[in-house]
């Protein structure tokens, strides 16, 4: 048997349909991650009565299950009780749970990390908590957190191939399809693990760089900064 | 007689069993410095974090104005009575600017974008950093960090300043800039509560000293008073103690 190139050029262009929807259903739920990680972690610190012990059993119940599991449960079990999503939706809000209980204990562990002379500096000068939270907290222990949540990110896009199991068109399973028909396994499964690695790899550079502009600590006031503020798409007038 | 800024009325606080403060009561007038000295933990800083309610009191009444602490909305209260630490306290993802920008421009609505940062500049020039308001904390000494800690205090425009051991952790060069900038403060007539090791600074600006120990004053006075001619042993004992 010899290794196929021609077939693995042929079989790109759809190939490239699926990651179309892997990168789709990552970014979907990796902004949604964030969302849950940064408002679970302030509801746990603060321990917002309810809601704190209520992210507590998520948080729990995500991380001692199956992501698969999760996946099946959210996509023949919800029907059940009258909620048919398409498997497009379903991988989105899969994700976005498993991905959003990781942030969570990501963003509780940076927020947490931030010194309670801030806090209390912030407070001494009459601001609020949702003041303290916003301006000083969460940007602040963001920073601290960044490298952990890049980590969870990683695991939502390669965890994103478990989708294939209920049939979304993404990256997998169309590599799934193309074997299905053609048996060139090898040819096939390579090239998905490179692609894959390609993503992860470029994503991670990304954070790096991230990481980099957030960090107060190495850059100077002269040089241009990517700041949270700037992330956030709220701008300070500039000083002078 | 000066007017009473501050009067503090039979003031307990206890962290869990332990009693911190046990019946405290003093005034503070305005524009004066009131000095509090006292060992370690005498309670002096506890008492001052409850004239700013960073601490919550068990016991006792506290007025500012003669109006009851209970009944000022507590971030009102927060702005008219600053507080400088002894950490600095910085927000360390900000800009010198910024950090004196920051709770101005949330809560008052009075003044706009420009006249705050022109107030902000003439404060940052006042304690001798304007040329760094575009700098970060970290690119800051301890003393330069300290300095502008207090012009974001004094940015709230409040009508009393705390001072809660703010030059400890300074390096022993650096503490004269952060105690010049207090002397021109006092000078200008700002009320100031000052909790402080420095004993000859306490005795050259303060107006009022009040010597702690376990909780009570022991004694208070001018600083004549207090440091020349103490009535009691324990302060006595004291100043031989940090003044040999």
């Amino acid at each position: 048997m010899k290794f196929d190139i021609a077939f693995i050029i042929d079989q790109l262009p759809y190939l490239m349909t699926g990651l179309k929807m892997t990168l789709l259903l990552s970014f979907a739920s990796l902004v949604l991650s964030l969302l849950i990680g940064i408002a679970g972690a302030v509801i746990r610190i603060l321990k917002v009565p309810i809601l704190s012990p209520i992210i507590i059993g998520y948080v729990e119940l995500i991380r001692n299950t199956p992501l698969l599991v999760q996946i099946f449960f959210l996509y023949f079990g919800l029907p059940f009780i009258g909620l048919k999503l398409s498997g497009t939706v379903t991988g989105i809000v899969a994700l976005s749970l498993w991905g959003g209980a990781y942030a969570i204990e990501n963003f509780r562990g940076g927020f947490k990390s931030v010194s309670k002379n801030l806090n209390e500096a912030g407070y001494s000068l009459g601001l609020n908590t949702y003041h303290v939270y916003r301006h000083i907290i969460i940007p602040i222990g963001f920073r601290v957190s960044f490298p952990s949540f890049s980590n969870t990110a990683m695991s939502v896009v390669k965890n994103s191939s478990l989708l294939a199991g209920i049939g979304v068109l993404e990256l997998t399973f169309t590599a799934l399809n193309s074997v299905a028909v053609s048996f060139k396994y090898i040819e096939m499964f390579l090239s998905l693990g490179v692609i894959y690695l390609l993503i992860v790899w470029v994503l991670s550079f990304l954070f790096a760089l991230i990481e980099r502009k957030l960090d107060f600590k190495r850059r100077s006031s002269k040089k241009a900064f990517f700041s949270f503020k700037g992330m956030a798409n709220k701008t300070y007038g500039k000083a002078g | 007689m000066t007017k009473t800024k501050m009067k503090i009325e039979n003031v307990h606080k206890s962290f869990d069993q332990s009693s911190v403060l046990r019946g405290i009561t003093t005034s503070i007038s305005e524009k004066e410095a009131t000095v509090i000295i006292g060992p370690s933990g005498s309670g002096k800083s506890t008492l001052l974090r409850c004239l700013n309610r960073l601490e919550s009191i068990n016991e006792g009444t506290i007025y500012l104005d003669d109006q009851s602490f209970m009944d000022i909305p507590i971030q009102k209260l927060r702005t008219r009575v600053g507080m400088v630490f002894q950490s600095f306290n910085l927000f360390p993802h900000l800009s010198v600017m910024k950090n004196l920008l920051l709770a101005p421009t949330k809560l008052q609505t009075s003044k706009s974008k420009d006249e705050l940062m022109e107030l902000g500049y003439s404060l940052l020039d006042k304690v001798g950093m304007k040329e760094k308001a575009e700098s970060y904390p970290e690119e800051l000494s301890g003393g330069q960090q300290q300095r502008v800690a207090i012009a974001r205090a004094l940015m709230m425009e409040p009508e009393v300043m705390l001072f809660d051991e703010v030059t400890s952790a300074l390096d022993p060069e650096r503490v004269n800039d952060v105690l010049e900038t207090m002397k021109d403060l006092a000078k200008s007539g700002m009320t100031m509560v000052i909790v402080t090791h420095e004993m000859g600074f306490a005795r050259e600006v303060g107006d009022k000293i009040i010597f702690m120990d376990q909780g009570v004053i022991v004694e208070e006075g001018t600083p004549e008073e207090v440091f020349g001619n103490s009535k009691e042993d324990r302060t006595k004992a004291f100043l031989r103690n940090v003044l040999k």
